[in-house]
C-alpha cells in the first residue's frame, strides 16, 4: 500500500522547501488527503475542497509558553483559522488543555484561541449624604473593555440592609430580579460598550437606624466569556446618613438660639459635629467677663484719683 | 531513547540528543520496528533540540531529528510540541518508516532537514518525512520548518510501490547490528 496522510483542521504555514511543497509535497502514488478544514499558507497542499483555506495567513504568535504544559503557538485576534474547524467534532480540549470550542466552533491548529471579555463596573450613589426615610439612586455601569465580546453579561447588586427596593431599570430593556441581593441581565456587550442599571431604594427611617452610619452597596459584574482582568468586576458605594438635628437633646424644637451659626440653613455634612458647635458660647461669657473686668478697673482708678483730689 | 517494544512517555522533555553513530536516526527517540507490537506514545511532552546527524564522513545519513518511527509499529503523539530538531538528511521533526502514526493537538514547528550528507544531499521534510504507513494529522500545527529540498512541512514519498526504497531499517546492514 502507498503511503497516505490524511490531515484534518491542521495549519501548515511558512514552511521552506527551494525545490518543490513549501508546506506539503506528495509524490504518487502516495496521497495526502484533506479530511475537511485544514489551513495552508500557500496553495500546494492542495485544500481545495470547500471548509479548506488556502493562501492565508493563521497569524500565530511565537511559540512560547501559552498555558499547559508545552510551548504552542497563540491564533491572534482575527485569525482565519478562529472557529473554522467544523468538519467534525473536535478534541474536548487542545494543546494546552483549554477547553474546545471557545465561541461558535473550534479553531483550526493546536490552539484553541480563548475568548476574552474584560468586564468592569462601577457604581455611584445620590444622593450621599442621603436623609433617613428618603430615596437613595444607584447607578450602576457595565462596560466591555474587550478584546472580545461579551455574552450573558450579568450585573449583581448587593443592597444595604434595611432599604427598601422601589425600582431597578436596565438600560435598552428589562428589570432585575431578586430581593435584597440583585440579578440584572445585560445580555451581550460589544467592544467597548457599557450599560448601565439604576435601582432606586428607600432609606429606613429615622427611628429605624442610627444616624451618622453608612449605607454599603457592592456591584459585581460577570459574563460567559473569561475575563482576563478580574479586580475590576466588583465596585462598591458607601453613603453617608445624614444627621437628624431633631435627636439633638439640647434644641429639640429646631429654633435656633440668638449668636448661634451652624450653617446657612442649618444642614450639616458628615464628620461635622460636637466641638463647632460650643465656640459662640464659650467665647460670649469670656467677652462679657472683660468687658466687665475693665469697667470695673476704669472704675477703681476714677474712685482713686477722686479721693486724691479730695484730700 | 532506543525503543524496541513499548513505551509511554507524558509529560517529559527530551532534549539535546544525538544520534551520530552506526545507527544515525532518531535524534530524540528511535523505535526499533519491524512488529505490529512495538508501540510509541508521547502526551504532553516536548521533543526539542535533538539531532540526527550523519555519520562515517556522511556515508551514513541522520533521519528523523527529533522521532524516527520503527516499521509496522504505532505510534501516537497528542498535545506535544516538536521543535528545534535537526535532521542531516530527511525529516527535521519526524521521520516515519511505515509505523502508523497518529499526531494530535501538537505543534511541529522550526525544524530542519539538513541534506548535508554525501549519502543523500537532499533533506525532505523539514516537519515530518512520510516514507510509508500512514500519517494521521488533526488539530496540529506545523509551521517553519525547513527543508533543504522538497517538501517544507510534510513530505510524502511515493513508497515501495513508486520505487525501490533508498533507506530503510531492514536494508541498512550496519543498522540492523542494533548497537543501542
Amino acid at each position: 500500500m502507498a503511503p497516505a496522510a490524511t490531515l484534518r483542521s491542521t495549519i501548515l504555514s511558512a514552511n521552506e522547501a527551494p525545490t518543490e511543497g513549501l508546506n506539503c509535497r506528495v509524490a504518487g502514488p502516495a496521497t495526502l488527503t484533506s479530511a475537511g478544514t485544514n489551513l495552508e499558507s500557500g496553495t500546494d497542499c492542495g485544500f481545495v475542497a470547500a471548509g479548506n483555506v488556502q493562501n492565508a495567513n493563521p497569524q500565530l504568535g511565537a511559540l512560547g509558553n501559552n498555558g499547559g504544559q508545552t510551548d504552542t503557538r497563540a491564533l491572534g485576534q482575527t485569525s482565519p483559522a478562529l472557529d473554522r474547524a467544523t468538519s467534525a467534532p473536535c478534541p474536548a480540549t487542545d494543546q494546552r488543555g483549554t477547553t474546545r470550542p471557545q465561541g461558535p466552533a473550534c479553531d483550526i491548529g493546536a490552539f484553541e484561541r480563548t475568548v476574552l471579555a474584560d468586564l468592569a463596573v462601577t457604581i455611584d450613589d445620590s444622593p450621599d449624604p442621603v436623609a433617613a426615610g428618603a430615596n437613595l439612586t444607584y447607578r450602576i455601569v457595565a462596560r466591555n473593555g474587550g478584546p472580545d465580546a461579551a455574552t450573558g453579561a450579568r450585573v449583581g447588586v448587593d443592597l444595604p440592609s434595611g432599604v427598601d427596593l422601589q425600582t431597578s431599570t436596565i438600560e435598552g430593556g428589562g428589570s432585575c430580579t431578586g430581593g435584597s441581593t440583585l440579578t440584572c441581565t445585560v445580555g451581550s456587550l460589544s467592544v467597548g460598550q457599557a450599560r448601565e442599571v439604576t435601582v432606586v431604594v428607600t432609606t429606613a427611617s429615622a427611628s429605624a437606624q442610627s444616624s451618622g452610619g453608612t449605607l454599603d452597596a457592592v456591584a459585581t459584574v460577570s459574563a460567559t466569556e473569561a475575563d482576563p482582568i478580574g479586580s475590576n468586576n466588583e465596585a462598591r458605594a458607601q453613603t453617608a446618613i445624614e444627621e437628624d438635628n431633631d435627636k439633638e437633646g439640647d434644641d429639640k424644637d429646631g429654633d435656633e438660639e440668638p449668636g448661634r451659626s451652624d450653617g446657612p440653613d442649618g444642614a450639616e455634612t458628615a464628620g461635622e459635629s460636637g466641638s463647632g458647635e460650643d465656640l459662640p458660647f464659650t467665647g460670649f461669657p469670656l467677652a462679657m467677663v472683660i468687658v466687665a473686668g475693665a469697667c470695673m478697673v476704669g472704675a477703681g482708678l476714677m474712685l482713686r484719683r477722686r479721693a486724691r483730689f479730695v484730700d | 531513547m532506543l525503543v524496541r517494544s513499548k513505551l509511554a512517555v507524558r509529560g517529559v522533555t527530551i532534549t539535546g540528543g544525538l544520534a551520530n553513530d552506526d545507527l544515525s536516526d532518531g535524534g530524540g527517540i528511535y523505535m526499533d520496528g519491524g512488529s505490529t507490537e512495538t508501540a510509541l506514545t508521547v502526551v504532553d511532552s516536548t521533543i526539542r533540540g535533538n539531532r540526527a546527524a550523519n555519520f562515517l564522513m556522511g556515508l551514513l545519513d541522520g533521519d528523523g531529528g527529533g522521532i524516527h518511527t520503527g516499521e509496522n509499529s504505532q505510534v501516537s503523539i497528542t498535545g506535544t510540541t516538536i521543535t528545534g530538531n535537526e535532521a542531516s538528511d530527511d525529516g527535521g521533526g519526524i521521520e516515519n518508516d511505515a509505523a502508523s502514526l497518529s499526531i494530535v493537538n501538537s505543534t511541529i514547528h522550526a525544524n530542519t532537514a539538513l541534506g548535508d550528507t554525501a549519502a543523500d544531499p537532499e533533506g525532505n521534510g523539514g516537519g515530518i518525512e512520510h516514507n510509508e504507513g500512514q500519517l494521521s494529522l488533526v488539530h496540529t500545527t506545523i509551521t517553519d520548518n525547513v527543508a533543504a529540498h522538497r517538501g517544507g512541512g510534510v513530505n510524502v514519498e511515493p513508497g515501495s510501490a513508486g520505487g525501490p526504497r533508498r533507506h530503510t531499517p531492514q536494508h541498512d546492514p550496519v543498522r540492523q547490528r542494533g548497537a543501542h
